[in-house]
């Protein structure tokens, strides 16, 4: 028999997996790894739980837990450069021209912080003030933040799909 | 590009319909999260214990309470998916239908590091430490036929210096002043070694059967082996007595080593059982995807304080089958050596696991 706090917490928990999910793929750009992040991030939701159902807005609170999970992942070991890794390795050895893969490979390009303001600020439509509740940090930093990542992104993302939004395909909903 | 492309740019990409959610499992979560709020009470319980002892005997007494002993319980969350879906979808790695007469054909394509003593002064006794040391890593291809009966030899030939790299920028001069040819021909081991005609490939190698299946892995020996993950973790821990930097990484390496033998014949429920034991070893972490000879794979692995490297095996959790492993560098080990000054990540050794049943010594493609 579950507790109430528990109940509450499988019934959120059921419903919100699937975009605390899609933040994380943002982040990170690898399903896998965007559903390990997720687990990794229930587990905490739940040993916070009592604290994160008082919060003002659940849905911020989650996705507070998994960005930062994202940020303690890339700050391990396993994340830095490695400098011989292309000897023992081959490419992938295909190419997938769609927007999402040509987005998630520039994405994979901008240094963790500055991408989790991009993501959250254009991605995940949150505010400035939001974002800056999010990563713990100023409002301020953020901008910048939010500029760097953006001008990192610009210089990533290959000419032929600056060109393709370029043509005006749809425009701004 | 402007702002309001990279905004469209955005929302493009959202039209991508989503994977299945196999892999986030809320009574997982709940139990991990019941787990941790346990061990964070029984911690502060015992700080409290703790504290009350050192007013008592001293404080170094307390330091050596296991109060301070940090270390989790089993695998990283992240790590514990990987292998929990592998241990899902051990049924889709069947094992080969194999007989007596038949080998078991394994070809590893790997990445090797390699050490080479420099000594600059030619006049040294024989316990005197390099001056330097030049590392490269070398191409090299493992192939070996294991008879499924295993009373007959082995066949193994390894093609060592397909091409070689050096590690560091420091160290192509050094390897200069080994007198280390970059570009040497590759060299051929051959075992049984053909200059003694006395061994054969095909000859009887009675006494090679083990009643133990880490030693010898045989269908028949396998099937001793217990399929609940608990009571294998015991007996893979047994079996890694004595051996390793830890206790830990003695087990990991013994799961490693089965994968590495037998993969082909392990079956799903001894298949399940490895990569759940495997998770309940302290401190297994999850690594980046990784593309080995084109398959792709996840790296699981423990990072060893003794020797500052990594041990990961490279799992794809879709088809529970191992494609390889990889050693990373994550430190400079203890005590730190001033010549072990590789950068975090990088990586020391790969390698790309493929095997199938043949028929006879030296077939390299599949039996019919």
């Amino acid at each position: 028999m579950r507790s109430e706090n528990e109940a509450a917490y499988v019934q959120y928990v059921s419903e919100r997996a699937l975009p605390l999910r899609r933040t994380a793929y943002r982040l990170c750009g690898d399903w896998q790894l965007a559903e390990d992040l997720v687990q990794t991030a229930l587990v905490k939701l739940f040993v916070q739980w009592r604290r994160a159902s008082s919060a003002e807005n659940l849905d911020a609170y989650s996705r507070q837990i998994v960005v930062r999970t994202w940020i303690d992942e890339t700050r391990r070991p396993w994340w830095r450069a490695d400098p011989v890794a292309d000897v023992p390795e081959r490419p992938a050895e295909y190419e997938d021209p769609s927007t999402r893969m040509t987005l998630i490979a520039a994405l994979a390009t901008v240094p963790p912080r500055q991408r989790a303001v991009v993501v959250l600020r254009f991605w995940e439509g949150m505010s400035v003030a939001e974002t800056a509740k999010v990563l713990k940090c100023s409002e301020g930093t953020v901008k910048s933040q939010c500029s760097a990542g953006l001008a990192a992104l610009r210089r990533a993302m290959p000419e032929e799909a600056a060109a393709k939004v370029g043509e005006g395909r749809g425009g701004v909903r | 590009m402007n702002d309001r492309d990279i905004l469209e740019l955005f929302r493009e990409a959202d039209s991508e319909p989503e994977p299945d959610l196999r892999r986030i499992d809320v009574e997982t979560a709940v139990g991990q999260g019941k787990r941790q709020l346990r061990a964070g009470l029984a911690r502060r319980a015992a700080i409290v214990t703790g504290a009350i002892a050192a007013s008592v005997v001293g404080a170094i007494v307390v330091a050596g309470l296991p109060v301070f002993d940090n270390s989790p319980t089993g695998a990283s969350p992240a790590a514990a998916a990987v292998l929990n879906e592998a241990a899902r979808n051990a049924g889709k790695a069947r094992p080969v239908e194999a007989h007596d007469g038949q080998y078991i054909y394994t070809r590893t394509h790997a990445w090797a590091m390699s050490a080479q003593p420099l000594y600059r002064d030619t006049d040294v006794p024989a316990d005197t430490p390099p001056d330097q040391t030049a590392y490269h890593l070398s191409e090299n291809v493992h192939e070996m036929w294991r008879p499924v009966d295993v009373n007959t030899m082995t066949l193994i030939r390894i093609v060592s210096g397909l091409k070689r790299k050096p590690v560091r920028p420091r160290d192509e001069q050094y390897l200069k002043e080994a007198g280390v040819d970059l570009n040497a021909p590759p060299s051929t081991y051959l075992e049984p070694d053909p200059s003694k005609p006395s061994l054969k490939p095909n000859d009887p190698n009675p006494g090679t059967e083990s009643a133990n299946p880490f030693v010898n892995p045989t269908p028949k020996t396998l099937a001793t082996l217990p399929t609940g993950a608990d009571t294998l973790l015991a007996r893979v821990r047994k079996q890694a007595e004595g051996t390793g930097n830890s206790r830990d990484e003695a087990a990991l390496s013994v799961i490693i080593g089965l994968f590495q033998n037998a993969d082909l014949l392990i079956g799903r429920d001894l298949r399940a059982a490895l990569f759940r034991a495997a998770a309940k070893i302290p401190g297994i972490e999850r690594g980046p995807s990784v593309n080995l000879d084109g398959q792709r794979g996840i790296a699981i692995g423990r990072s060893e304080a003794v020797n500052g490297l990594r041990e990961e095996i490279i799992i794809d959790p879709a088809t529970s089958r191992v494609i390889g492993q990889r050693t990373v560098q994550v430190g400079q080990g203890s005590p730190a050596s001033p010549e072990n000054d590789f950068p975090v990540g990088t990586v020391t050794g790969t390698s790309a696991i493929r095997s199938f049943i043949v028929d006879r010594n030296g077939q390299t493609t599949p039996a019919r």
